[in-house]
């Protein structure tokens, strides 16, 4: 949405032209609506997976996604330490990236969007793991390039990293039920000391993804990934974990607009 | 009269202390029955005859084939109290995982500490677990002992505590 007339002319009296639609803060836009400057928006995925091909957006008003009062603010350029002492390099948010992970987090369900997470950081490439799209540490995800690639899936990147925080913060009794429908076993593996705590009992064709059986968060992850973006697979894989995902979260643990 | 009773806590007392390995796990097991054992030592017949028949027995994979891990459950429930890790091809237990559950004692960093007073534990950050996840929980341990605890970071509560072969046989020589 455009803002008033009105407002546009008193910018345009007061300040340059070229310099007006820049600078139109978005308390001039109406309640409810924040501004957007011009910017090129590459080709993406949605949350849905349609597809979108690149285009040119014009400076416009646009209308709150349902997170945009909590996370427009926690969308930092200023990484803690912990990321810095990694050696990541910070890269800062472009109009286009900040608008694109409203929009994704306003398509995934609140329960999962947990307020724990007080940071979101735009960081160039993974120095652990190149071809890694995003990671967690504890309260904070670092978002990197490839999260934003016209292939990548950012709602489905996004909904993986806010489930490693979700179960960072399962109390123990939560953990505990999780981890014995998911048949990890508590052992003290001395072949790979501190790493295997605990150990699947699953047969690797019944994790979503190859790298699950690594570690319990991950397996945690992927799976409430494919809970919402490819529930099927999942349902095939590991239908207990399944149902207990379902029955732990509710109907309203789906893609869709939320309420955050 | 006095024999009769005389011979029938001589009976009782034999099945207590000596539980036969076929019958199933049915009491509370402490954590003083398993922190004992000469794990890298005793044979899982051995420790059977303390512990009771498991629950479960499941063979592991991955990089634990060959080994497989004998489970008794918390009574009435779905969920593990102990985990031995046993050798298949020796039978030897390898090592020991005691589950701490909630509002229990040695929940809290500092009521193990008390529990194991001798035990010189260092404590280390989990770590990288995956390619995209950062654990700031701990492991605490011993390597003299071979004991080892895991604190959960964002409730600071111990979630499991290990016994393993490399000390703890100087750990259980001195308890007997």
């Amino acid at each position: 949405m455009k803002p008033s007339i009105w407002s546009l002319i008193f910018y345009f009296l007061i300040v340059s032209p070229p310099q007006a639609l820049a600078a139109i803060p978005s308390s001039l836009c109406p309640k409810g609506q924040h501004w957007v400057k011009a910017y090129h928006r590459s080709a993406y995925v949605r949350a849905d997976g349609v597809r979108f091909s690149a285009s040119d957006v014009q400076a416009h008003c646009r209308i709150n996604p349902p997170s945009f009062a909590l996370w427009s603010e926690r969308l930092s350029d200023k990484p803690s330490l912990r990321w810095l002492k990694n050696g990541e390099k910070l890269r800062p948010w472009s109009v286009e990236e900040r608008e694109r992970v409203l929009e994704a987090l306003s398509e995934l369900p609140p329960t999962l969007i947990i307020d724990s997470v007080k940071a979101l950081y735009r960081l160039q490439k993974s120095l652990a793991y190149g071809e890694n799209p995003a990671a967690g540490e504890s309260g904070e995800i670092g978002l990197y390039d490839l999260a934003f690639n016209s292939k990548t899936n950012l709602p489905r990147v996004l909904s993986h990293e806010f489930a490693h925080e979700l179960y960072r913060q399962f109390s123990d009794a939560e953990k505990e039920q999780y981890r014995v429908t998911a048949e990890w076993l508590l052992i003290k593996n001395n072949r790979t000391p501190g790493v295997y705590q605990l150990v699947p009992a699953r047969d690797d064709k019944n994790f979503v993804e190859s790298d699950g059986p690594e570690s319990m968060t991950e397996d945690f992850s992927n799976n409430v990934e494919y809970f919402l973006f490819a529930p099927e697979i999942l349902k095939q894989k590991t239908p207990r974990v399944h149902d207990w995902i379902k029955k732990k979260f509710g109907d309203n643990f789906k893609l869709g607009r939320g309420s955050k | 009269m006095k024999l009769a009773s005389l011979i029938l806590s001589a009976l009782l007392c034999a099945s207590c202390s000596t539980p036969s390995s076929d019958s199933i796990h049915e009491g509370h097991l402490a954590i003083s029955q398993v922190q004992h054992l000469i794990y890298g030592k005793v044979t899982l017949d051995d420790a059977l005859q303390k512990l009771g028949k498991p629950n479960r027995v499941i063979p592991l994979k991955r990089d634990l084939e060959g080994m497989k891990a004998v489970i008794y459950n918390e009574v009435g429930q779905e969920s593990e109290r102990l985990t031995l890790l046993v050798d298949i091809k020796t039978n030897v237990v390898q090592s020991a995982t005691w589950a701490v559950k909630a509002n229990e004692s040695l929940r809290q960093v500092n009521e193990v500490f008390a529990a194991f007073p001798d035990v010189k534990f260092t404590s280390k950050p989990v770590g990288r677990v995956s390619k995209d996840y950062i654990s700031v929980d701990q492991i605490y341990s011993d390597q003299s002992t071979g004991i080892s605890f895991y604190v959960d970071a964002v409730h600071q509560s111990v979630q499991h505590i290990s016994f393993s072969p490399s000390g703890q046989r100087k750990l259980a020589e001195k308890a007997f």
